[in-house]
C-alpha cells in the first residue's frame, strides 16, 4: 500500500492530537476510509513528515480549535486555488485530501 | 383556412407563393409573417390537430449509436410539432457558439450573435416572452442574492420561461384559420420533391396521406420545416440512381448530428435543514406571474482557457415526501381540489413531528410569496452539455420502409472525449464553487470521477436534435447557406435546429423562432422579386 | 388498524375542529341560553351543537379552500426543448 515508513509513526501522531480530531469530527472511520483512497492514487503523499508539512507548516496544532483555524486556512487556500480532487467520488480539498491520508496513515500504525 | 387532406382528397395542383411543409415553431413561426403580406402560402402539415399514433408512427426508425429515444418519442407529429410539448425554457444562444473555435473541429456559424439579436427580440413575442428585461433588473424585482461564483469559471445563469403550456399550435391556431392567405393543409405527408431537370429549383412536391389521397403543390419558393431528424431524411430520400439528395453533393445531409447530452453530473449534500441554496438556484415566479429559472453556466473564459464546450447546469431537489413542509403541502394541495387527503391522520401526525419547520414555511411564504424550502434528501445537478460537431454522427436512410412507403431513418448518434472532459471540469467547477460558499459538498458521479477515458459518458439525450443540414458560406462545409437556402437549389430553403453548426447548451426552440423570423424576411424579398420578375 | 400516529394525528385534527366550531357556536348558544335557560339540558345541547359545528366545518372547509385557492396545477418545469 505505500504506507509511513518504517519509524514515522511516532513522530506525527503526536503532532495532531486524536483528542483534537475527534472533537472536530467525530468519529475518524470516514475520513480514515477516504485517506486510504487517497493514498491509492497519490502514493507520493504516504510520506507523513511531508503530508504534515504541507497541512501545518512549521506550527503543530495542538488543540481542536488550532486545528480548525489551520485547516480553515487551508481550505480557503485550496479553493481559491481551485486546488481540489475527487476522492471516493467526494469532492476534496487537497488539504482535506492529505489530512484523511495522514489520519489513515496514524490509523495503520 | 384550415382544410384536411383526408377529406379534400385528390385534385388539382394547389399553386402558391411559399410552401412551407412542417406546421411546428418554425412553420408555423414562417406562416404567421406572411399575414396580411400579399403573398399566400400553403402550410402542409403530416398530423392534425391531435396525436394520432398511426401518423406518429411514420417517425419510427432505427437506432444503431448511442440511446436516442428522441426519434420516434422526443419528436411529436401534429400541427404544432414538437412545441406541443415543450417545456418552455428560452435563452438565447451565446455569442462564443457563433464564433469558430479552434478547439472545437468544425465550429463556427456564417453568421454572428449581432446578426441575429434583432430575431432574438421579436422571437420573444412569439413564445409569449413579453417586455424584455435585463437579468440585473429580473434579479432585482425577484429579491435574489446570488452567491459569488469564481471569476472567468463560473457565470449565474438564468432562463426565462414561456407560458405554461406553450403549443405553438394551439396558440395560433385560430390565427391562422382566419388567415386568407394561409392555406394550411392537415394530414399531408411530403412523399416526392420533384425538380427541374438540371435538379437546380424544386418545381413541386407531392404530399400524401395515410388513406391515399394525394395532391401537388406548386409553389416559387419552398421549406422544410420538419426538425433534424425529418429534413436530413426528406433531402436524402430526394437521391436517385443518377443523381445525389439534393444539398448532397459534399455527403454532409444527415452528418453532424447533434443533441445535447444531459444528466446529473454530482449530488450536494448539505447538513443545513433549510438549504440557502434553494433560495438561489430554483424556479421563480414575478408578481406578473411569469417565470423564470436559475442555474449556472460555463464562462467564455473557462470553455477558451481549458478548451471546453458550453454546459449548464440546473438544480433538481430531491425533498424528504414525508417531512412535515411536504406533507402540510399535500394536505393544502387536496383543499385546493375541494377534499381532505385520505391518509389525513398520517398526514397531520408528520405536520405536528415537524411544526416549526412548518411554521417557517408559512412565514416565509407570507411575508416573500415565495416557495417553501423543502428539507433536502438531495440537490441533483444536473447538466446540459453542448455536443461537438462530429461527422460520424449522423442521420442516414434504412431500408425499412414506413406506411408510405418511404424509407425510415437511421440514426448514429455519437460523442466524443471532450463531451466527457467537459462535463467533469464542469462538474468539478461547481463543485469547489458550492463549497467555496458553504452550500454544502459534492459527491461526483462515479463515471466522471475516473481518469478521463476511462467510462463512457453517463449522459442521455435531451430531444434537441439538431445539425444535419448545416449552414455554411462554403458548400463544402455545410447544406445550407447564411439565407437557410441549400446549396445548389435555388427556390429551397430549410427552416429549423437542422441548421445549426453548433448548439451551445440553449435550448434550441427560442433559436428556431429567430432563424424563422430572419428567413421569413428574406424569403419576403425574395418572392417580391420573383413577383417583380414574372411577365 | 390505525397506527398509533394516525390515531394521534386524527385526534389532533378532531381536536382543532372541535375547538373550532366552540369558538363560533359557544357565543351565540350563551345568548341563547340565558334568553331561554335549559338547566342540565344545556351540556346536552352545547355537545350536539359543538359536534354539528365541528362536522360541518369538516365539509366547509374544502369547500372554501377551493373556492378561494383552486388551481390548475402545473409547474412548468419540464425542461424540453
Amino acid at each position: 500500500m505505500g504506507l509511513a515508513p518504517a519509524g514515522a509513526a511516532h513522530t506525527y501522531q503526536a503532532v495532531i492530537p486524536p483528542a483534537a480530531l475527534a472533537e472536530i469530527f467525530g468519529d475518524t472511520t470516514a475520513l480514515r476510509f477516504l485517506g486510504l483512497l487517497y493514498l491509492q492514487d497519490q502514493a507520493k503523499d504516504a510520506d507523513p513528515q511531508r503530508l504534515h508539512g504541507a497541512l501545518f507548516g512549521g506550527s503543530a496544532p495542538q488543540t481542536a480549535a488550532q486545528l480548525a483555524q489551520s485547516l480553515a486556512a487551508r481550505r480557503a487556500q485550496d479553493l481559491a486555488a481551485e486546488d481540489v480532487t475527487i476522492v471516493g467520488g467526494w469532492l476534496l480539498t487537497r488539504g482535506e485530501a492529505q489530512l484523511c491520508a495522514l489520519v489513515a496513515l496514524a490509523a495503520a500504525t | 383556412m384550415i382544410e384536411d387532406l383526408r377529406r379534400l382528397g385528390g385534385g388539382a395542383p394547389i399553386a402558391c407563393d411559399l410552401c412551407l411543409i412542417g406546421a411546428g415553431a418554425a412553420g408555423i413561426t414562417v406562416a404567421r409573417e406572411f399575414i396580411g403580406s400579399g403573398l399566400t402560402v400553403c402550410l402542409v402539415e403530416s398530423g392534425g390537430f391531435d396525436f394520432d399514433n398511426q401518423t406518429q408512427a411514420l417517425y419510427a426508425g432505427k437506432n444503431v449509436g448511442l440511446p436516442e429515444h428522441g426519434v420516434d418519442i422526443g419528436r411529436l407529429r401534429f400541427f404544432g410539432g414538437t412545441t406541443n410539448h415543450w417545456g418552455g425554457r428560452c435563452t438565447p444562444l451565446a455569442p462564443l457558439d457563433f464564433a469558430v473555435r479552434p478547439w472545437i473541429p468544425y465550429s463556427g456559424w456564417p453568421i454572428t450573435r449581432n446578426d441575429l439579436d434583432p430575431y432574438y427580440r421579436r422571437a420573444r413575442d412569439v413564445c409569449g416572452l413579453g417586455v424584455p428585461r435585463t437579468p440585473a433588473e429580473i434579479l432585482s424585482e425577484l429579491a435574489l442574492r446570488p452567491p459569488t461564483l469564481p471569476p472567468n469559471l463560473l457565470e449565474l445563469k438564468l432562463w426565462e420561461h414561456a407560458p405554461y403550456p406553450w403549443s405553438f399550435g394551439a396558440v395560433y391556431r385560430e390565427e391562422l384559420r382566419k388567415a386568407a392567405d394561409i392555406h394550411v393543409l392537415l394530414h399531408a405527408n411530403l412523399t416526392q420533391i420533384a425538380t427541374t431537370t438540371a435538379r437546380s429549383a424544386v418545381s413541386a412536391i407531392t404530399v400524401t396521406s395515410l388513406e391515399g389521397a394525394s395532391r401537388v403543390i406548386t409553389a416559387r419558393c419552398y421549406v422544410l420545416c420538419c426538425g433534424a431528424i425529418e429534413n436530413a431524411r426528406q433531402l436524402l430520400s430526394t437521391a436517385d440512381e443518377t443523381a445525389p439528395a439534393l444539398g448532397n453533393g459534399h455527403d454532409l445531409v444527415g452528418r453532424f448530428y447533434m443533441d445535447h447530452f444531459r444528466g446529473q453530473v454530482a449530488t450536494l449534500v448539505t447538513a443545513d435543514p433549510q438549504p440557502e441554496i434553494e433560495t438561489v438556484f430554483n424556479y421563480f415566479g414575478d408578481p406578473t406571474q411569469r417565470l423564470y429559472q436559475t442555474g449556472i453556466e460555463l464562462s467564455p473564459e473557462a470553455q477558451r482557457d481549458q478548451n471546453l464546450l458550453n454546459a449548464c447546469a440546473v438544480f433538481d431537489y430531491e425533498g424528504d415526501p414525508q417531512s412535515g413542509i411536504a406533507e402540510a403541502q399535500a394536505i393544502w394541495r387536496q383543499l385546493q381540489q375541494g377534499k381532505w387527503a385520505p391518509d389525513i391522520g398520517e398526514k397531520v401526525w408528520r405536520v405536528l413531528r415537524d411544526l416549526d419547520g412548518v411554521a417557517a414555511m408559512v412565514r416565509r411564504r407570507l411575508s416573500t410569496d415565495r416557495h417553501p424550502l423543502m428539507p433536502l434528501k438531495a440537490a441533483l445537478i444536473v447538466s446540459d452539455i453542448e455536443q461537438a460537431p462530429n461527422p460520424e454522427s449522423r442521420v442516414t436512410l434504412s431500408n425499412i420502409h414506413d406506411a408510405l412507403g418511404q424509407r425510415r431513418v437511421c440514426v448514429d448518434w455519437r460523442a466524443t472525449a471532450l463531451e466527457r472532459r467537459t462535463a467533469r471540469h464542469f462538474a468539478l467547477s461547481i463543485g469547489s464553487a458550492l463549497l467555496r460558499v458553504g452550500f454544502g459538498r459534492c459527491r461526483v458521479e462515479p463515471w466522471l470521477a475516473g481518469p478521463p477515458g476511462e467510462a463512457p459518458l453517463g449522459l442521455g439525450e435531451t430531444y434537441h436534435q439538431s445539425g444535419t443540414t448545416r449552414m455554411a458560406a462554403d458548400p463544402r462545409f455545410g447544406v445550407v447557406d447564411a439565407d437557410c437556402r441549400v446549396h445548389g437549389v435555388e427556390n429551397l430553403y430549410v427552416a429549423g435546429s437542422s441548421v445549426f453548426p453548433t448548439g451551445g447548451h440553449a435550448n434550441p426552440t427560442f433559436t428556431i423562432v429567430a432563424l424563422a423570423l430572419r428567413l421569413a424576411d428574406h424569403l419576403k424579398v425574395v418572392l417580391r422579386q420573383f413577383a417583380r420578375a414574372a411577365p | 388498524m390505525m397506527t398509533l400516529q394516525e390515531i394521534l394525528g386524527w385526534s389532533v385534527l378532531l381536536s382543532l375542529l372541535l375547538a373550532a366550531s366552540a369558538a363560533m357556536i359557544m357565543p351565540v348558544l350563551s345568548r341563547f341560553e340565558r334568553a331561554f335557560p335549559l338547566g342540565r339540558a344545556r351540556w346536552l345541547l352545547r355537545s350536539v351543537a359543538v359536534a354539528a359545528g365541528a362536522l360541518a366545518l369538516w365539509y366547509a372547509i374544502p369547500l372554501i379552500v377551493q373556492a378561494l385557492y383552486h388551481t390548475n396545477g402545473g409547474t412548468g418545469g419540464d425542461r424540453l426543448g
